[in-house]
């Protein structure tokens, strides 16, 4: 599928080159960019849910403590209290582990449909870090195939300034190539095999 | 990094973390400090009147009146994160009304620097030593105990109790008139 | 845009994104707010930390100072202890020392407070008609000292808008920066 006009000609992103933060947001957006808009992969929502949904019971949970303890005065909500308390902090941990185990960095999961429709999604899998004070940028990609569960993973590490200019407007037409190749090399890997 | 207030955090977070984490260990030095100290009390005057308490209820309440004596020295207590004892002079005793009665007679705070030898005679109590009702007279079980509370420069607030007492016998008659 | 460049990044967030951009700030407040309840279920006090508010207990204590309270049901007071406590019709809650205890046998205890660094006790500041303070006044008792640590709260009480500017200003960064 080849690159709509519109997405190259968009208003280019524009950061704080010095904020790590940013610098990854901006990467990790222009990698999902090509992903899901260029190549047309359908996102997978699972992950993210997971995340989202464990954040709303926890909050919820504080609320109800707070509402509860709002409605019958302290030593009577004492035993509510214990509870909300105790399940909040147990759901943080879970969340924590949830980030570390489960997620670990990915920040898309996309799913290549088969044209026919006949055979079971193959997977993609990005996964990226950038550590503080570094500048130095890591991104997996990650292919499942849908047909035999293979996996097969390569990674990259570019300094960021390769992608940004210097007045830290993210150049999206020389990270996209890099990107692409590194989706391609897996490709033609699966053709191999 | 690059801004200066981002600076200006870094520098701002670690320096009070670093200072937590400083207090804590001062704190952690003098935890189990157990601040005892031996105390000689006596006492000289003791008289009971029976006159209607105008800081409460005006009710005929028992008026103890003593003088007592008091020599102690509370410097050992002293360490780098004891910022201020404060002494009390606590009576205790029992009454028909009330398993326990406790009243300060006498206080001081005594701060770091100052004087910590401690030789009062026959001195006079700060505050007045009302009974509740009419307990004290013929009372033989009152029990006079000099207590601190160390206030540290940052962590717990122990309440100590200094080793030795001295027990009251109030007479079995009312003084009348004034003394 | 020019000063709404920081709004970009949030321009570039789908509803995913945004959604966890406020559950990202609803669990900062959250944890705050169960630290706060855990804290009350552990030591039993509906306020287990309070910023002192007066100086009436120099120079043990100053505004600013922060203090962690208990208050367990089975814990007797005693002279010498320092109490936080409500009296009715007032909103701040008082921390001043306990100067007399009388204690029935059944364990109903009344009391008397006075600060440090008043001359006088603590009648003329209860209630009218008030001579005792009883256990259910009590929000609780002073376990823990750290200096200075409340001063934020006495800058915040002294200058309500400066509250809400730090409110405000938090609020949005949390909101408008991604994680």
């Amino acid at each position: 599928m080849a690159p709509s006009k519109d997405i190259l000609d968009e208003k280019p992103v524009k950061i704080d080159k010095w904020d790590s933060g940013a610098l990854k947001n901006a990467l990790d957006d222009g990698a999902k960019k090509v992903l899901l808009d260029i190549m047309g992969f359908k996102e997978s929502h699972k992950l993210m849910n997971g995340r989202l949904f464990l954040c709303t019971v926890a909050i919820g949970f504080a609320m109800f403590a707070l509402l509860w303890d709002y409605l019958y005065p302290f030593p009577q909500s004492r035993n509510v209290l214990l509870c909300c308390v105790i399940s909040y902090f147990v759901l943080m941990g879970i969340l924590t582990f949830y980030l570390t185990y489960v997620e670990r960095g990915i920040f898309l999961v996309a799913l290549e449909q088969d044209k026919a429709r006949m055979e079971p999604d193959n997977k993609w899998t990005l996964q990226s870090s950038l550590r503080k004070y570094d500048d130095t940028y890591h991104l997996t990609v990650s292919f499942t195939d849908g047909k035999t569960q293979a996996e097969r993973s390569t990674t990259i590490s570019r300094c960021v300034a390769n992608f940004f200019d210097d007045n830290g407007t993210f150049r999206f037409d020389l990270f996209q190539p890099v990107v692409r190749k590194l989706k391609e090399d897996l490709s033609s890997e699966k053709k191999m095999n | 990094m690059n801004s200066f207030t981002s600076r200006l955090n870094s520098l701002f977070a670690f320096t009070l973390s670093v200072m937590a984490a400083l207090t804590f260990c001062c704190f952690l030095t003098t935890v189990f400090n157990d601040h005892i100290r031996p105390v000689e009390l006596n006492v000289a005057k003791v008289l009971v009147k029976n006159v209607p308490d105008y800081s409460a209820d005006r009710e005929r309440s028992d008026l103890g009146l003593i003088t007592f004596d008091l020599s102690t020295d509370l410097q050992p207590i002293f360490n780098w994160n004891v910022k201020q004892l404060f002494l009390y002079l606590t009576a205790e005793y029992k009454t028909s009304e009330h398993a326990l009665n406790q009243v300060v007679l006498w206080d001081k705070i005594v701060e770091r620097g100052d004087n910590t030898i401690l030789d009062l005679k026959n001195a006079h109590t700060k505050y007045y030593f009302w009974d509740f009702g009419n307990g004290l007279k013929g009372n033989s079980n009152v029990t006079l105990t000099l207590s601190w509370n160390v206030i540290p420069n940052a962590g717990t607030l122990p309440k100590v109790q200094g080793s030795g007492s001295h027990k009251i016998v109030f007479p079995d008659q009312y003084t009348s008139g004034r003394i | 845009m020019g000063s709404f460049d920081f709004l970009d990044e949030v321009r570039r967030m789908n509803g995913r994104q945004l959604y966890y951009q406020v559950l990202n700030f609803g669990m900062i407040v959250s944890s705050a707010l169960m630290i706060w309840k855990g804290l009350m279920v552990v030591t039993g006090s509906e306020s287990p930390i309070v910023v002192v508010l007066s100086g009436s207990m120099e120079p043990a204590f100053h505004r600013g100072d922060l203090l962690l309270l208990t208050n367990h049901r089975e814990e007797p007071i005693r002279v010498g202890e320092i109490v936080v406590f409500k009296i009715e019709g007032r909103d701040i809650p008082i921390v001043h020392r306990v100067l007399k205890v009388h204690e029935k046998e059944n364990g109903t205890v009344r009391f008397l407070t006075k600060g440090d660094n008043n001359s006088v006790d603590d009648r003329g500041l209860y209630a009218k008609g008030q001579l005792w303070l009883e256990k259910k006044d009590v929000v609780g008792r002073a376990k823990a000292f750290l200096p200075y640590a409340g001063i934020v709260t006495i800058l915040m009480n002294d200058y309500p808008k400066f509250k809400y500017a730090i409110l405000a200003f938090l609020g949005l960064f949390v909101l408008t920066h991604r994680e």
